[in-house]
């Protein structure tokens, strides 16, 4: 459990238009072990998305070193990036982010076509993902005839189906009334505790609980890191 | 791939609107590209049938001094040069011809071919039966071999394999039938159905007969041999000629030179620049289209920002980014492609109805595997080209910000806006120089036909008899023939005059029948030399029956077929370079190189000057008008003015022949007017072409405009809203709208008229009467061009003015 997944050492972002700088992150030291289960809060503009970005290898740091299973991936070309999204790295959005014009099966299967994975075995993948979610049944629904929580719960699925090391959530549960907020932060919750390692980006005080840490970010800084008490 | 097509298809079966529009554009610009290569490719790129046909070539010989260029060889020439030449592996010498077959109630006039021994060798085609012709057989005069195309023998002897041996009554005489051809013969456009030995007398191989230019010499290269060294072979042996020859002086004034080159390239020569130009039109369509088409899928992109981004954040490469955007490209050009090759099959059908098989080589034209093959690949590249820039959208942004802009309604970014806008202002150049090009071959053609002809075609009609020479031996029983054929005519009602004539304006014969004259006390001017011109051998009232205006003197009349006078009328052309102060009449000349006391004309008449091969003429030879016995010609044109209809004419004409030669065949009725038109079928065909395209480049480009802004538009809504929330007035917001849309039609404006007049070398060849630069017809193109893509910007202008401030800000 102590075993480090993600070592962040010094990482800064800046960003340059029209001659402006702009500090998103201003020198980010930050350990996640495999298993944990961590929130970064904040107010809007404080460097969270910027944070997810860099983590889910989005977008790179100016600076600063980051370790994912020790090994340095700040400065991969693109396709290994790629590849190591594809195969590490699961996203879950504040939007969904479905594909529309795809079924709710071919929205979880996506990831793991680009993998050149066997028919046999995105498929028995694909089926699994969606049972531990509860949304085997809409397999065959676009995601336009699924309510709010039910998508969620097909990105989570769509997340889950390429096992991979690490979830990256960007406030799961902004586009969702409370109870299905409620729902899918269950399911997290669920999925952590069967091992699962999840990063959580929300400002919602409510659903930082659930996670066993939570570090809160101001101006590109960690400002403050507040454990979960166990009991 | 398999779920990346089914995807792609889903897509565009998702957007029945844009998917319609793509398709049709494809269609329509891949169509029209199929359409104008199918003719290009069999008149221009296909090597012609025969073996090696890279090694075929033609002489031709040029007197630029005397105003002639790339006049036929002689029958002295051929036999010169398949001795002289050692890099010619074989030399042949071809004529075009009529024969009269058969006899009783249904002789028919067929066309043939009269070759040399080698004619088919040189070829390098092989009879299907029988043999082909020997030095024998052109050593012979009369009872001639014939040789039979696989057509005429099919359609006349039902494919008979024992047909060798067996006669055909040709001109009267029994001719025995020694071979036939192969199925697919057909010498490059010739429409002979038979082929006889070119047999001559020995007086016509003579020196003072090299330079008569009737006779058609090609070759075939000997192996390793290049144009080049056949030519310098051949001007070295005209050199060494010269020494002989009795108009060296002349020749040597008039500056005459032979050349040597491609067959094919020679016989496709005239159709060449019009092709050529047709094609880069049907290209510059599709360029047009695709421009459009690139700006729809851009902004569609555009739409799938977020959707792109997300399967890269999911683990798609950048290699699965292209073959997605790949199989959606390729789908749509393969779909609309196939819809184009269908359409522009039906096209090269329809084309012949644009005169197309009247074009050299133009009967070959037809859609096939390897023009399908050609438009398939067409499609495929189109595809991937469409591709390129979408590919490039979708990769170019980052993907966390564009995971956020989709997310936060972000715009599509400067840049591809900038694209998109660059792609209007090539779309509405591109359409400035199609329609340019469009206007000023329309002008073109309009002011050819405000050309007077010379002569006055209408009502006029003219049919072509061929006497055949056993029963029409010499010139008293020709001119007999002819006289009495002319009074039954005149005699008949409706027919108003009636001549006869070795040739009529606008057919080839009026070309062929060219001759230098030396006229008596005419000095030339240095640097000028003896000059050719046409030549015309009639009897009957031709200046009447044509039209043909009468200048000075009189014209022909029917005394001066028998008088012992030797009188001729000249045009204006003829009588202003050899007497500019206008006293022609009682002038003599001789139709040789030098003056013979013996044999001269003296001139009776000046007439007007008469277009003799098409209306742009500029420059005439200069015509003369000789009495028909000076040339008693077995083939002959008989002209009438009437105010029948064509079908009574045609018949009054046969039956008036058939009375009193009842083996004699009239062929080939037709008006005047006919001969004209056709001999406008270059210009009209690609006058209307062009006109197609540009007026698909307009719909195309007023249509990309109207997208463009209107995307603009409904992006720029929040500003807008902004705008108007802070006081500004409706045509602010207009003015705005519509002055963005106008700088880029502006500039694609200026970038189209510098495209049009880069273009002007080219153009300026085909045009008539106005150049390639023609400020009034580029000024009516922009006004056009800027009316119709005004309305297309000023609809989305509109719908920018009625946004409701409140509304847009919110929405966002």
């Amino acid at each position: 459990m102590n075993e480090s997944l993600i070592k962040l050492e010094g990482i800064t972002k800046v960003f340059l238009t029209d001659e402006v700088e702009t500090h998103a992150l201003a020198g980010i030291h930050l350990d996640i072990r495999k298993g944990e289960y961590l929130s970064v809060a904040g107010p809007s503009g404080c460097g969270k998305s910027t944070l997810l970005s860099i983590l889910g290898l989005l977008d790179t740091p100016s600076d600063g070193t980051y370790l994912l299973n020790d090994r340095p991936v700040q400065t991969l070309a693109l396709a290994e990036r790629a590849r190591i999204r594809n195969r590490e790295i699961g996203f879950i959005f504040q939007s969904f982010n479905l594909i529309g014009d795809l079924t709710v099966y071919e929205n979880v299967e996506l990831p793991l076509t680009y993998r050149g994975m066997a028919a046999s075995e995105r498929k028995q993948r694909v089926t699994e993902a969606l049972e531990k979610v509860g949304m085997g049944h809409r397999a065959k629904h676009l995601p336009s005839q699924l309510s709010g929580g039910q998508q969620q719960r097909v990105a989570v699925a769509r997340a889950l189906a390429g096992h991979p090391a690490v979830l990256l959530a960007d406030e799961p549960t902004g586009n969702l009334d409370s109870k299905n907020g409620e729902a899918v932060m269950d399911l997290l919750a669920e999925l952590h505790r069967a091992g699962a390692t999840i990063l959580m980006v929300t400002h919602d005080a409510r659903f930082a609980r659930h996670a066993d840490r939570t570090v809160h970010l101001f101006d590109g800084r960690i400002v403050d890191e507040q454990v979960a008490s166990k009991n | 791939m398999l779920s990346d097509l089914r995807y792609a298809l889903r897509q565009l079966a998702k957007s029945p609107g844009f998917t319609t529009v793509a398709l049709l554009t494809l269609a329509l610009c891949i169509g029209a590209n199929v359409v104008i290569f199918a003719v290009v490719d069999a008149i221009l790129l296909r090597p012609l049938p025969f073996p090696e046909a890279d090694r075929l070539v033609i002489v031709t010989k040029d007197y630029p001094g005397a105003g002639i260029s790339r006049a036929d060889g002689s029958l002295p020439n051929y036999y010169d040069w398949r001795t002289g030449i050692p890099a010619f592996a074989s030399v042949s010498a071809e004529r075009n011809g009529s024969v009269i077959i058969g006899s009783g109630d249904a002789p028919s006039s067929v066309l043939c071919g009269r070759v040399s021994s080698e004619f088919f060798a040189t070829l390098g085609i092989k009879p299907a039966l029988g043999r082909f012709f020997t030095e024998e057989d052109t050593n012979k005069l009369g009872g001639n071999a014939v040789v039979l195309t696989d057509a005429y023998w099919r359609s006349h002897f039902n494919a008979d394999p024992d047909i060798l041996g067996r006669e055909l009554r040709v001109d009267g005489q029994n001719a025995p039938i020694v071979g036939v051809l192969p199925r697919d013969f057909r010498y490059l456009s010739s429409r002979a159905q038979l082929y006889f030995p070119l047999a001559s007398p020995v007086r016509e191989r003579a020196v003072d007969r090299r330079h008569t230019g009737n006779t058609r010499v090609i070759a075939r290269l000997a192996p390793g041999a290049s144009l080049e060294t056949a030519q310098a072979q051949i001007r070295a042996l005209d050199a060494r000629q010269l020494a002989d020859d009795p108009v060296a002086t002349q020749l040597q004034a008039a500056g005459y030179r032979a050349s040597v080159s491609s067959l094919h390239a020679d016989h496709v020569r005239s159709v060449r620049p019009t092709l050529v130009l047709l094609q880069a039109g049907a290209l510059c369509l599709l360029l047009i289209g695709g421009v459009n088409l690139v700006n729809l899928l851009l902004v569609r992109a555009s739409g799938r920002t977020r959707e792109f981004a997300v399967r890269q954040a999911l683990g798609a490469a950048c290699r699965d980014v292209i073959r997605e955007v790949l199989v959606e490209t390729l789908l749509l050009s393969i779909l609309g492609g196939t819809v184009g090759i269908v359409a522009g099959a039906f096209g090269v059908d329809l084309l012949s109805i644009l005169g197309t098989n009247e074009l050299p080589l133009g009967a070959q034209v037809t859609f096939d595997g390897r023009v399908a093959a050609v438009a398939w690949l067409g499609s495929l590249l189109v595809g991937a080209a469409l591709a390129v820039p979408i590919i490039w959208f979708n990769l170019r942004q980052p993907v966390a910000l564009a995971l956020q802009s989709g997310s936060r309604g972000g715009t599509s970014g400067r840049a591809a806006q900038r694209l998109r806008q660059s792609f209007i202002v090539a779309q509405i150049a591109l359409a400035f120089v199609l329609l340019a090009g469009a206007g000023l071959l329309g002008v073109s053609l309009h002011r050819v036909l405000a050309v007077s002809p010379g002569f006055q075609p209408e009502h006029v009609f003219a049919g072509r008899l061929s006497l055949p020479g056993n029963r029409y031996k010499d010139t008293t029983s020709r001119l007999d023939f002819e006289q009495r054929l002319l009074s039954e005519l005149q005699a008949q009602p409706g027919v108003e005059s009636v001549a006869a004539t070795t040739a009529v304006p606008f057919t080839p014969e009026a070309v062929t029948n060219s001759s230098v004259v030396t006229v008596e006390g005419y000095a030339a001017r240095p640097g000028d030399s003896i000059r050719a011109h046409r030549c015309f051998w009639i009897n009957g009232d031709f200046g009447s029956t044509l039209g043909i205006p009468l200048r000075a003197g009189r014209w022909l009349e029917a005394a001066d077929q028998s008088s012992r006078q030797r009188v001729c009328v000249v045009d204006e052309a003829f009588a202003q370079r050899y007497w500019p102060k206008g006293d022609a009449i009682g002038r003599r000349f001789t139709k040789d190189a030098t003056f013979q006391e013996a044999d001269n004309f003296t001139i009776v008449g000046v007439v007007g000057n008469v277009k003799t091969t098409e209306l742009a003429e500029t420059s005439p030879l200069g015509s003369i008008y000789f009495p028909y016995r000076y040339n008693a010609n077995r083939t002959i044109t008989i002209v009438v003015r009437t105010r029948l209809a064509p079908a009574a004419i045609t018949s009054t004409l046969r039956k008036t022949v058939q009375r009193l030669d009842p083996e004699l065949p009239v062929d080939d009725i037709r008006s005047m007017q006919g001969y004209i038109d056709d001999s406008l079928i270059q210009r009209r065909s690609s006058a209307l072409l062009t006109s197609l395209f540009a007026a698909a480049a307009l719909v195309l480009a007023a249509i990309g405009t109207y997208g463009v802004l209107s995307y603009a538009v409904a992006q720029r809504r929040r500003e807008f809203g902004i705008r108007l929330a802070i006081g500004a007035q409706r045509h602010d917001v207009l003015r705005l709208v519509l002055g963005g849309g106008l700088r880029l039609v502006a500039l694609g404006v200026a970038l189209g008229l510098a495209g049009s007049f880069a273009m002007a070398t080219v153009l300026n060849t085909l045009l008539f009467g106005v150049t390639a630069q023609d400020p009034g017809v580029f000024a009516g193109i922009a006004l056009l061009l800027l009316a119709v893509t005004s309305i297309a910007c000023l609809l989305p202008a509109f719908r920018a003015t009625r946004v409701d401030p409140i509304e847009a800000l919110r929405a966002e």
